[in-house]
């Protein structure tokens, strides 16, 4: 506990120094799940049939084009070479670096979700079964995704790379989460199965990440 | 471990190169002689049944070039071996190539005999995002200017991606989709008759020997780019 919670303290700070960052994921949340219907029209049934794919697309953009302050801060001035040396068990610290990211981005994109399935128009049902799912995948997507911020630290304009770079291990979750909410007659597809499948893909990668970030940090960082 | 010394895979490449080129030339002739003249139409496909001979190996190949560079970039990562390095960066766009050729000529055999360009099944799914890793993979190794840091974040990636690799194989079996079950590599032995399964297996040789004509190739480019490199700094 003393090795994280200093961390998250100070990065908590920092965010909140400078509030348009946390700010300007919901903004962008909005403004994507409100364009959606304009592209598509405004029949009801038409929306009905697809907005939980939509929420989770408009939640993977404004986590991947979010992530890269993850890290960029701390690697421009230094610190996060400090971290990686300093620390007795750098992988602590660097988890907690994506625990405080989740608290400032992650956490209120969450509270904003309903407002999200709302402008969808997504059945009040399923409102409640899809945010559980992405809350349950949402270790999975950030760990993941600070792998793709770590990869492009060095890059000059690094969000769009990284988008690229981890859409790919996106469209499993992106399955598994939407599933049990589309109507197919072959496979029956139950929540209980994806919320299974979506903890599974969590907890592995709250186990094996954490190593190979700290292995392409130490490598961007030298 | 010789064969890692650059100077030494570059003589045994001068040496075999075109041995190589002209075996993979013999086998892709004989074997497509086989296939249009010799090996019969599918009773239900007809003639469309001749995509298969392109379709099956490239998919066989697209997928055992991937782990191609999975493997050589664990070896640079853990043994620490360059040449392993630049093996790796040299399959990568020939992987991109041939999972290219086989989405495109799935595409081209899909509309005859499912009536359907594109279907989002799990095997065509899959292989989509193989494109994709490969493409991002090819991204990475592009941003370097001689530097070996991005070699390692692309081995790290490459990694990451063999979990695709898997799911693909499996994707068969796993879910039911509109895509055939394997009907060569399987445990109780292939269900493809052997008048359609040796042209395939030729064609399949052909292929190999192509491929690593042109891998070949680009590993002696790359050798001699980092040579020139070297020469330069000096």
């Amino acid at each position: 506990m003393n090795h994280i919670v200093p961390i998250i303290k100070r990065d908590l700070h920092i965010y909140f120094r400078n509030k348009s960052s946390i700010l300007i994921a919901i903004i962008f949340f909005l403004v994507v799940t409100s364009i959606l219907p304009i592209g598509i029209g405004p029949d009801i049934k038409v929306l009905e049939s697809i907005s939980p794919g939509l929420l989770w697309i408009a939640f993977f953009l404004s986590i991947l084009l979010n992530i890269s302050i993850v890290f960029e801060n701390d690697f421009k001035d230094g610190s996060l070479d400090l971290i990686l040396i300093e620390s007795e068990l750098p992988e602590l610290a660097i988890i907690s670096k994506i625990i405080s990211f989740w608290l400032i981005v992650v956490l209120p994109l969450v509270i904003f979700l309903p407002l999200g399935g709302i402008i969808l128009n997504l059945p009040l049902g399923n409102i409640k079964q899809i945010i559980l799912l992405i809350i349950i995948s949402s270790p999975f997507m950030i760990l993941i995704a600070s792998m793709g911020s770590a990869m492009a630290l060095r890059v000059s304009n690094p969000s769009l790379l990284i988008t690229i770079l981890i859409i790919p291990f996106y469209i499993p979750i992106l399955i598994f989460g939407t599933l049990p909410f589309i109507e197919n007659d072959i496979m029956n597809f139950s929540f209980s199965r994806s919320l299974m499948l979506l903890t599974s893909a969590s907890i592995f990668a709250i186990v094996f990440v954490p190593y190979l970030l700290i292995y392409v940090l130490k490598v961007n960082s030298d | 471990m010789k064969v890692f010394n650059p100077n030494r895979l570059l003589n045994l490449i001068n040496k075999f190169v075109l041995y190589i080129f002209i075996l993979g030339c013999l086998f892709l002739a004989f074997g497509f002689y086989y296939v249009f003249f010799i090996s019969p139409n599918d009773y239900q496909q007809g003639i469309m049944v001749k995509i298969m001979y392109i379709h099956v190996p490239s998919a066989w190949l697209s997928m055992g070039i991937y782990t191609l560079i999975a493997i050589a970039n664990l070896l640079f990562l853990i043994r620490k071996i360059p040449t392993a390095s630049i093996i790796a960066k040299a399959s990568a766009p020939l992987g991109l190539i041939f999972t290219l050729i086989v989405l495109i000529s799935g595409i081209f055999w899909g509309r005859p005999m499912w009536g359907v360009w594109w279907v989002w099944d799990a095997r065509l799914t899959s292989m989509l995002v193989l494109l994709f890793i490969y493409l991002g993979l090819i991204l990475i190794y592009r941003m370097e200017n001689g530097e070996n840091k991005y070699s390692k974040i692309a081995a790290v990636y490459s990694i990451l991606g063999l979990i695709n690799i898997p799911i693909i194989k499996f994707s068969v079996d796993w879910w039911n989709t509109l895509h055939q079950p394997a009907s060569v590599l399987r445990l109780d032995g292939p269900t493809i008759h052997t008048s359609m399964l040796y042209p395939l297996l030729i064609v399949f040789l052909g292929f190999i020997f192509l491929f690593l004509y042109y891998l070949l190739l680009s590993i002696k480019i790359e050798l001699l780019e980092n040579k020139f490199r070297q020469s330069k700094a000096n």
